[in-house]
């Protein structure tokens, strides 16, 4: 019993061990970020770094709020996360439906479409697009974005709720519909309401790729009012000589609290959604 | 729906393709069309026009395409003396970021799946890197990286690791080991999801089992945890391996493929290539060249996620 304890008790030790390393080595980043973006100028060029801010200052946000073009930036990010995510919703459902109830002709063509379509370099697909985008005159755009960005959603998106629905018995809408209710009414009415964490998973990983993507953002926006955050902050460093890191980071604070705020609501859906196969970071 | 608001009688050809519209074999069509042409247009596509365009010469400007054949490829592979250092790069790159992030990611989630206080405190601190988009990543590590003010090299010093300062970033020597790092903190939360879920089916009762049966903590650890990891392991390095090699923004955002192109990776080669020098064809041919060394791991990944459906 004894040896039990101890033994219990060594393995605690070591854990405990290994994730303060761990976490200090995911979290600080994110500390470093926060508590310099309340730093005045003279204590973020230090010899020795300033862990936590003496003099906390809010000079930065001001600056960053009224100064640079990042509210501009920020709205811009949130019109596009925003409609990839509710188109998303609309057309990964649609498509996970048929893919979990219907049998048809190239059903496991499509599913392996689903899996490997978005691993495909992104380059070998940026170029192409861009030189079509071009034509159609959707570069430097809002839509041209919100377009990419969907088609980058779909294939994971329609997969993973595709998984989900196989979830939720048939009988659920089978019952729904000898009680009179049309299929379209069965699926709002039954079926939707008990499929919802899957959409919510689905909702959380479109908007995050909308919010965080830089590749196409940077190559299809040419006006500087149309950028959304990852490219504002990316353009903000390049201007700004020597780099004035309270304000870039008060700008990487207001990039990173929407997905925070997310995570921290959404963090099970989130898991679940990684597990059911994988999502692109 | 009430059949009596349908009482005016339709033409026969009218009522016969409404019969078929709703026969359901069409059905499923209606679903999916809405999802399946925008994703044809979209993915399948471009990728057929990204293949095409890597046998010819395109101008971005006056549009004029001339088919080259293998042109571009022979001149990337004899006469480009970045491309077999790209190459190279992305393969030292792709392994150590794989085989990194497992091991970290091995260690991280046995870690969170023994029963201790602040479980789930450690587990979003493990998290949440995935909530930073890579750019922000990227300059908050370079920040850390500052040869003067960053804190690297201060705590470095402090411990008396290094003696002096060291430009992570811009040095020829630790550029990409640097650039690696920030890959490894963005894809370990990945790595710690996937393999905390597959721990999570290992029964407790088989690893008592193993104690009774006089399995040590190492002999449990590589006969029942390591078999039954085999999974979800395997879908985690592949895709790992896929978005690794694939890997463009924070690299592109810490040293634009530089000091002396050792940060360059093929990914960063092709969007110079395409949108610095307008040399389309060209970029697409290093597309492709990624495509092919690509081919495996998305086969073995795709038939992996389709076996566990059936």
């Amino acid at each position: 019993m004894e040896q039990f304890v101890r033994r219990r008790l060594v393995r605690y030790v070591l854990a405990y061990a290994w994730l303060l390393i761990i976490s200090t080595f995911t979290a600080f980043p994110f500390f470093w970020m926060l508590t310099s973006s309340f730093k005045a100028r003279p204590e973020i060029f230090t010899r020795i770094p300033v862990l936590i801010p003496q003099e906390p200052t809010l000079a930065n946000y001001n600056y960053v709020l009224n100064e640079t073009p990042a509210g501009r930036y920020f709205l811009n990010s949130l019109y596009i996360a925003t409609v990839t995510t509710l188109l998303a919703l609309v057309l990964t459902t649609l498509g996970a439906y048929a893919l979990s109830r219907f049998q048809f002709r190239m059903r496991r063509s499509l599913g392996v479409w689903l899996i490997a379509g978005q691993m495909f370099p992104g380059v070998l697909m940026l170029i192409p697009l861009f030189v079509t985008l071009t034509r159609l005159n959707l570069v430097n755009t809002y839509a041209g974005l919100i377009i990419v960005y969907t088609m980058g959603a779909l294939p994971f998106s329609t997969w993973m709720l595709k998984g989900y629905f196989d979830t939720v018995p048939r009988e659920l809408e089978d019952s729904a519909m000898i009680d009179g209710c049309s299929r379209v009414g069965a699926i709002r009415r039954v079926f939707l309401p008990v499929a919802a964490p899957g959409i919510a998973a689905v909702a959380l990983f479109a908007f995050t790729i909308a919010w965080q993507e830089f590749m196409f953002a940077l190559t299809m926006m040419k006006d500087q009012e149309k950028y959304p955050l990852s490219v504002g902050i990316n353009f903000f460093v390049g201007i700004a000589g020597s780099v004035v890191w309270g304000n870039i980071m008060a700008m990487a604070v207001l990039i990173i609290v929407p997905g925070l705020i997310f995570f921290l609501f959404l963090q099970r859906y989130m898991i679940s959604g990684l597990t059911a196969g994988a999502v692109k970071g | 729906m009430s059949t009596k608001s349908l009482s005016v009688p339709m033409p026969e050809g009218l009522e016969r393709l409404s019969r078929r519209l709703s026969n359901r074999h069409i059905t499923p069509y209606y679903y999916l069309l809405p999802t399946v042409i925008p994703l044809l247009l979209l993915t399948v596509y471009p990728l057929l026009r990204g293949i095409y365009l890597a046998f010819t010469q395109y101008n971005l400007y006056n549009k004029d395409t001339t088919l080259v054949g293998t042109l571009n490829f022979i001149e990337l592979t004899t006469n480009d003396t970045l491309f077999w250092g790209a190459l190279a790069n992305n393969i030292i790159w792709t392994v150590g970021i794989v085989v990194i992030t497992y091991v970290l990611g091995l260690f991280t989630s046995i870690a969170l799946n023994e029963n201790i206080p602040l479980r789930g405190l450690f587990r979003g601190l493990a998290l949440i890197p995935w909530v930073c988009p890579a750019v922000v990543a990227a300059l908050t590590w370079r920040w850390i990286f500052d040869p003067h003010f960053g804190m690297l090299n201060y705590a470095l010093m402090e411990i008396g690791l290094i003696d002096r300062q060291i430009g992570w970033l811009g040095d020829k020597n630790t550029a990409l080991a640097a650039t690696m790092i920030v890959a490894i903190w963005k894809l370990l939360p990945f790595s710690v999801v996937m393999l905390l879920a597959g721990l999570q089916t290992v029964p407790e009762e088989l690893y008592e089992a193993g104690a009774i049966d006089g399995a040590g903590v190492l002999g449990r650890f590589r006969y029942i945890t390591v078999p039954l990891l085999n999974r979800v392991g395997k879908i985690a390095i592949l895709l790992t391996t896929i978005w690794a090699f694939n890997h463009f923004d924070s690299v592109y955002v810490l040293t634009g493929g530089g000091p002396g192109d050792t940060t360059m990776l093929l990914s960063i080669m092709s969007y110079l290539n395409a949108f610095r020098f307008f040399k389309i064809g060209y970029a697409s041919a290093v597309g492709v060249i990624m495509l092919i060394l690509l081919l495996l791991p998305i086969t073995l990944y795709t038939r992996q996620v389709l076996e566990d459906v059936e």
